[in-house]
């Protein structure tokens, strides 16, 4: 059923943030092995978190700007704005403003949280779907909003990038010699502490997505939680996986949108935002 | 000293543990008497959408009289009802004469279901009845979360006695029925 499943994800979701942070200690702790001092990654880090704090907070206004998102009218998009705001209903949340991407490939997204959420769609999902279809993708937004995902991603997102920098300032300090006791420490802790730098990025990029995937899958059961209807939101799914990619959903916004077309190698999948579409529907349809 | 210590630790702890209980039990109750208020938000914009389709089908219908004074009838029904158990009996009357009406026009008045101005007010009506369904179920789901935590450990204990329940009504299969036929045939 969807609680048992949402509390699942709940729960991953906190692991993986667990790891996360051991990376960053990890990366610390390589740090003052191979510079014998904390300061450089740490403040490279921080500096590195914060910059990436700011993009992350205006990417959210961004992204309706690079989309060339305008205003769903009721005149135009009477049912796409009467489903939103009973979603609304059914989450207890304040109705979001509901806005349209002009893009004939079918996919809908959502940012924000609280008053200031914005839920979109782009013009080639309208016609696609039926009525509860839409309802579904809807509440899946919906879902995305009342769990602050733009939040949780934002984090996510945050945390990798200052272990990246952190990382990047470790080769530089070796390179630039800024350490002063490089003989003192052993052999083998020194290649760990090399080991750690050169993968802690790496690890840091695949948990975000899992982290990503992860919250995907809550949201979709949340759905089916505020619908009470698998079928709308599974159904959705289906006419999606054979809908043509998106043009102008590329990677740098995919993690916002409602699916992605960025996973059909099996490496790629590890790398991917979201989780493949046939796992997303045959988890719906068990519920 | 050291008992005196313990002693005003523990007074504090229970004291911060009466409050947040109570607290959580008011916030829930809240959110229940919210969602309760939306249902009767929903069922007045139901009424006051009606008078609107009847004046857009009454041109074409003019033979199907009895049905458009059944659906005016139960519409005032509706209007006039005083308490829940009432607003949900007169509600459930109007869905019926409604879906009834929306039938007739799919079947015999092809000029009406072209309508624009029908059309609007067809998916206005649906929006509205699936709200109503929503907000059911987001007061039904706040009441079970606040009965829970008044009958849960420490609301049990603590606060369990001093809070009214509040009536979680069920709706009887046979509407439920009622509202899947009506969202298919709509």
């Amino acid at each position: 059923m969807f609680w048992e499943r949402a509390e699942a994800n709940r729960r991953k979701t906190r692991w993986l943030f667990a790891s996360l942070f051991g990376l960053v200690l990890l990366v610390g702790w390589a740090a003052k092995i191979l510079l014998g001092s904390w300061w450089a990654p740490v403040v490279v880090g921080l500096a590195g978190g914060l910059l990436s704090l700011v993009a992350a907070r205006f990417s959210e206004w961004l992204t309706l700007f690079v989309l060339k998102t305008r205003e769903a009218t009721r005149d135009e998009q009477q049912v796409l704005i009467n489903t939103v705001e009973e979603m609304a209903i059914a989450a207890q949340l304040p109705v979001p403003k509901c806005v349209v991407v002009d893009d004939p490939a079918p996919n809908a997204f959502a940012v924000g949280s609280g008053k200031k959420a914005v839920i979109g769609v782009t013009t080639g999902l309208l016609p696609l779907l039926d009525r509860n279809e839409l309802q579904g993708v809807i509440a899946h937004e919906m879902a995305h909003i009342g769990n602050e995902d733009t939040r949780v991603m934002t984090t996510a997102f945050v945390m990798t990038a200052a272990i990246t920098y952190a990382a990047d300032a470790l080769y530089a300090g070796r390179l630039f010699g800024l350490s002063k006791r490089r003989n003192q420490e052993e052999v083998w802790k020194k290649a760990v502490a090399v080991g750690i730098a050169v993968l802690a990025p790496l690890a840091a990029r695949l948990i975000t997505m899992a982290v990503s995937r992860e919250r995907e899958y809550l949201a979709d059961a949340e759905a089916v939680r505020l619908t009470r209807n698998p079928a709308g939101l599974a159904g959705a799914l289906r006419k999606l996986a054979e809908a043509p990619p998106a043009a102008r959903t590329h990677a740098a916004t995919a993690h916002l949108f409602f699916h992605s077309h960025f996973q059909d190698e099996k490496l790629a999948k590890l790398f991917s935002t979201h989780p493949p579409l046939a796992e997303r529907i045959s988890r719906i349809e068990a519920m | 000293m050291l008992a005196l210590v313990v002693i005003l630790v523990l007074g504090a702890a229970a004291v911060g543990l009466y409050v947040a209980t109570y607290n959580g039990a008011v916030s829930k109750r809240n959110q229940a008497e919210n969602a309760w208020s939306q249902i009767d938000v929903q069922l007045k914009r139901k009424s006051s959408l009606i008078p609107n389709l009847l004046e857009t089908v009454k041109g074409f219908m003019a033979h199907e009289r009895e049905l458009l004074v059944q659906v005016s009838e139960a519409r005032a029904a509706l209007v006039r009802a005083q308490n829940p158990r009432e607003a949900a009996q007169a509600d459930s009357g109007l869905r019926d004469a409604l879906s009834t009406l929306f039938v007739m026009v799919d079947e015999r008045y092809p000029e009406i279901k072209a309508n624009e101005g029908f059309s609007h007010l067809r998916e206005e009506l649906i929006s509205t009845e699936n709200r109503i369904a929503y907000a059911r179920q987001a007061y039904s789901d706040a009441v079970t979360r606040f009965h829970n935590s008044l009958d849960t450990f420490p609301g049990n204990v603590i606060v369990g006695g001093r809070f009214k329940r509040m009536e979680l009504f069920e709706i009887a299969d046979t509407d439920r029925q009622a509202a899947d036929n009506l969202s298919i045939k709509f």
